[in-house]
C-alpha cells in the first residue's frame, strides 16, 4: 500500500529539437515536448491535473487553449530564474503529496536564442532597482560579469581555476559527441580552441559560457497512487531541496560569497535520501558557466571547498570517472533549457536508455539547479526495478 | 556631458536610492544610517537589518575603501558601453565598521593585472553614458609598504 510520503515518480519525458532558430512559437514547442512526454508515459492531455510552466515564456493558459488541458488545472508558476528547473520538481512533489493532483506536467519552452536572449531575460529577475541604478551604470550587467566577481573571490582564496574551467568545457563537449541531439554534436572542442577563444571578461572566455537555445522539454510526474507510466523500471524522486543564499537579490553585501543556496540544499537532500555524495553514480549540474560547475561541486560536497580543480583535473567528471557530470553535454554543449534538460538526462540514465553515453549500472543521480546570484537546489533521482 | 538622467523614473521606481545618487552628483558619498541603532546600511532596505528600525538618516561617509573583488569586461554588453571596453568594475569595502560593500568603476590607472585584494582606493565621481551619477574608485599608493616587513 502506498503512503503519501512515498516517492513520486517521473513517468514521462519529451523534448523537441534544440536549435539556434526554431522558426516556431514557444506554444508550439511546448505542445510538442508535452505530447512526446505524454506518449512516453502512455497518458493523454486530460490525465494532467497540474501544470508547472518553468521559465515564463509559456504559461498554462497557452496549454489549456492550445493543447487541450483541463480548465480546472492546478497552475503553479515558479520564479523566473534558472533554479526553477529543479525547484519545479519540489513543487510537483508538494502538489502530488497533497493528493490534489495525480499527474503533473512540468514544461519549459523558450526561443532563448532567436528571441528571448539573456540580456532580455535578466530584466525579469529580482532586485531590478539595484541592477538599474547601482550596477548597470558601472557596466556590471551580465551573468558572465556577475559570476566573474564570484570566481575572482574563489581565485583569491584558493588559486586559479582556469585549467579546471577548461576541463569542464572540454568534458561537456566530449560528452555531447555521444549525444546525437546535442547542439554541439559533431563539433569537437580542443584545448587549443578553448584557449584561443575571445575573452568576455578577464576570467571567462567564449567556451566558458553556455549556449542559447530555441527548444522545449517536458516531464510528467505521478504520485504514489497515480499512473505508473509505460516503463518496467520506475524513476523515483528520492529527495529534492532548494534554498536561497543570504541576500539573494544582491551580491555585494552577502557575508560569504562562496556560501550559496546549494550549500544548505545539498546536505538537506542527502539527509532526506539517506545517501551521501559518494553514493551517486553521476550528477547533472546547472552549467550556465564553467566556473559555476566547480562552485557547485564544492557546495554540493562532491569535493572539499577549494578542491574542485583537483577533482575535475583528475578526470572525475568524465564518463568513466568517479562522478560523470552532464553526460548529455549540459547547457555548455547540449543546450540551455533552464536546467530541465538535466532532469531528462538523469531519467534517461536511470532508465539505462542513454545509449553511447550510458553510465554503467546507474542507480542514483543528483541534479542541481542554480539561478540568479546563487539560488540553489538539489534533486536526487533513483532507479527502481519493477 | 549632458545630464539626461531620468530622475523622475528613479523617484517613481526606487526613491530609496535618490539620496545616494543625488549626493554622488554633488561629489559626496552618502548612505542611509538607522536613526535607532546608528548602523549604516547598504544597499537601502525597508528595515534596518540589525534592529528592524524603519527610520533612516542620510549620513556622509568617508570616500575610502579597499578592493574586495573585480571584473574586467572585454565585451560591451550594452551599446552604451561600447566606447568603454575594456573597463574594470570593482566591489569595494567601505572604511566603515559595518564593512559595507558597493560596486563601482575602477578608475585609471587601473591596470587590471596590478589590482589586488585589499588594495586601498579613494573615491571620485563621474557620470555614466546614461547620465546616471557613479562612484569611481582609484587605487592609491600603499604608503604602509615596507613598514610591514
Amino acid at each position: 500500500m502506498s503512503r503519501k510520503s512515498d516517492p513520486v515518480r517521473i513517468t514521462g519525458i519529451g523534448q523537441t529539437d534544440f536549435s539556434r532558430r526554431s522558426g516556431r512559437s514557444v506554444r508550439t514547442l511546448a505542445c510538442e515536448a508535452a505530447s512526446l512526454a505524454l506518449a512516453d508515459a502512455d497518458l493523454a492531455p486530460a490525465d494532467i491535473d497540474a501544470v508547472i510552466p518553468v521559465g515564463g515564456s509559456v504559461l498554462s493558459d497557452d496549454l489549456i487553449s492550445g493543447f487541450g488541458l483541463r480548465t480546472s488545472l492546478i497552475d503553479c508558476l515558479p520564479p523566473p530564474g534558472g533554479n526553477s528547473g529543479v525547484l519545479s520538481l519540489e513543487l510537483a512533489e508538494i502538489i502530488l503529496h497533497s493528493g490534489r493532483a495525480s499527474t503533473v506536467l512540468i514544461v519549459f519552452a523558450r526561443n532563448g536564442s532567436s528571441a528571448a536572449r539573456v540580456t532580455t531575460r535578466s530584466g525579469t529577475l529580482p532586485g531590478q532597482q539595484f541592477r538599474t541604478y547601482l550596477e548597470r551604470p558601472h557596466g556590471w550587467v551580465t551573468p558572465a560579469q556577475w559570476y566573474t566577481m564570484m570566481a575572482r573571490r574563489h581565485e583569491l582564496e584558493f588559486g586559479s581555476s582556469k585549467a579546471a574551467m577548461a576541463e569542464v568545457a572540454l568534458t561537456s563537449r566530449a560528452h555531447a559527441q555521444l549525444n546525437p541531439g546535442a547542439m554541439m554534436h559533431g563539433r569537437e572542442l580542443t584545448r587549443e580552441m578553448y584557449d584561443a577563444a575571445p575573452y568576455i571578461t578577464d576570467l571567462y572566455q567564449r567556451f566558458d559560457c553556455c549556449l542559447e537555445t530555441d527548444g522545449a522539454v517536458a516531464l510528467l510526474l505521478s504520485g504514489p497512487d497515480g499512473p505508473a507510466g509505460s516503463r518496467p523500471t520506475a524513476v523515483e524522486l528520492l529527495a529534492v531541496e532548494s534554498a536561497r543564499p543570504q541576500s539573494p537579490d544582491e551580491l555585494t553585501n552577502r557575508n560569504d560569497w562562496l556560501t550559496i543556496g546549494l550549500t544548505s540544499a545539498a546536505p538537506a537532500a542527502y539527509e532526506r535520501a539517506g545517501l551521501g555524495p559518494r553514493d551517486l553514480d553521476g550528477a547533472m549540474i546547472y552549467d550556465c558557466f564553467t566556473f559555476e560547475v566547480l562552485h557547485q561541486l564544492e557546495a554540493g560536497d562532491f569535493c572539499p571547498p577549494g578542491g574542485s580543480s583537483e577533482f575535475v583535473l583528475s578526470g572525475a567528471i568524465r564518463l568513466g570517472g568517479v562522478l560523470p557530470v552532464n553526460t548529455h553535454g549540459g547547457m555548455l554543449s547540449d543546450g540551455h533549457l533552464g536546467g530541465v534538460s538535466h532532469v531528462l538526462e538523469a531519467v534517461r540514465q536511470l532508465r539505462h536508455e542513454a545509449g553511447a553515453r550510458q553510465i554503467d549500472g546507474a542507480q542514483v543521480i543528483a541534479v542541481t539547479g542554480w539561478g540568479d546570484w546563487g539560488d540553489g537546489s538539489m534533486a536526487i533521482l533513483g532507479r527502481k526495478a519493477g | 556631458m549632458t545630464d539626461q538622467f531620468d530622475w523622475e523614473a528613479l523617484e517613481a521606481t526606487a526613491p530609496e536610492l535618490m539620496p545616494f545618487l543625488r549626493a554622488c552628483q554633488e561629489g559626496r558619498l552618502v548612505l542611509p544610517r538607522c536613526a535607532q541603532c546608528e548602523r549604516h546600511q547598504w544597499p537601502p532596505r525597508p528595515l534596518c537589518r540589525r534592529c528592524g528600525g524603519d527610520d533612516f538618516v542620510q549620513a556622509e561617509v568617508p570616500g575610502r575603501a579597499t578592493l574586495y573583488s573585480w571584473m574586467t569586461a572585454f565585451r560591451a554588453p550594452l551599446p552604451e558601453l561600447a566606447d568603454d571596453v575594456p573597463y574594470t568594475v570593482g566591489i569595494v569595502t567601505l572604511d566603515l565598521p559595518e564593512q559595507l560593500r558597493m560596486a563601482g568603476r575602477i578608475g585609471a590607472p587601473a591596470q587590471q593585472a596590478a589590482l589586488f585584494a585589499g588594495q586601498r582606493l579613494t573615491v571620485s565621481f563621474d557620470q555614466a553614458r546614461s547620465g546616471c551619477p557613479i562612484a569611481v574608485w582609484t587605487p592609491v599608493p600603499d604608503l604602509s609598504e615596507g613598514e610591514a616587513k
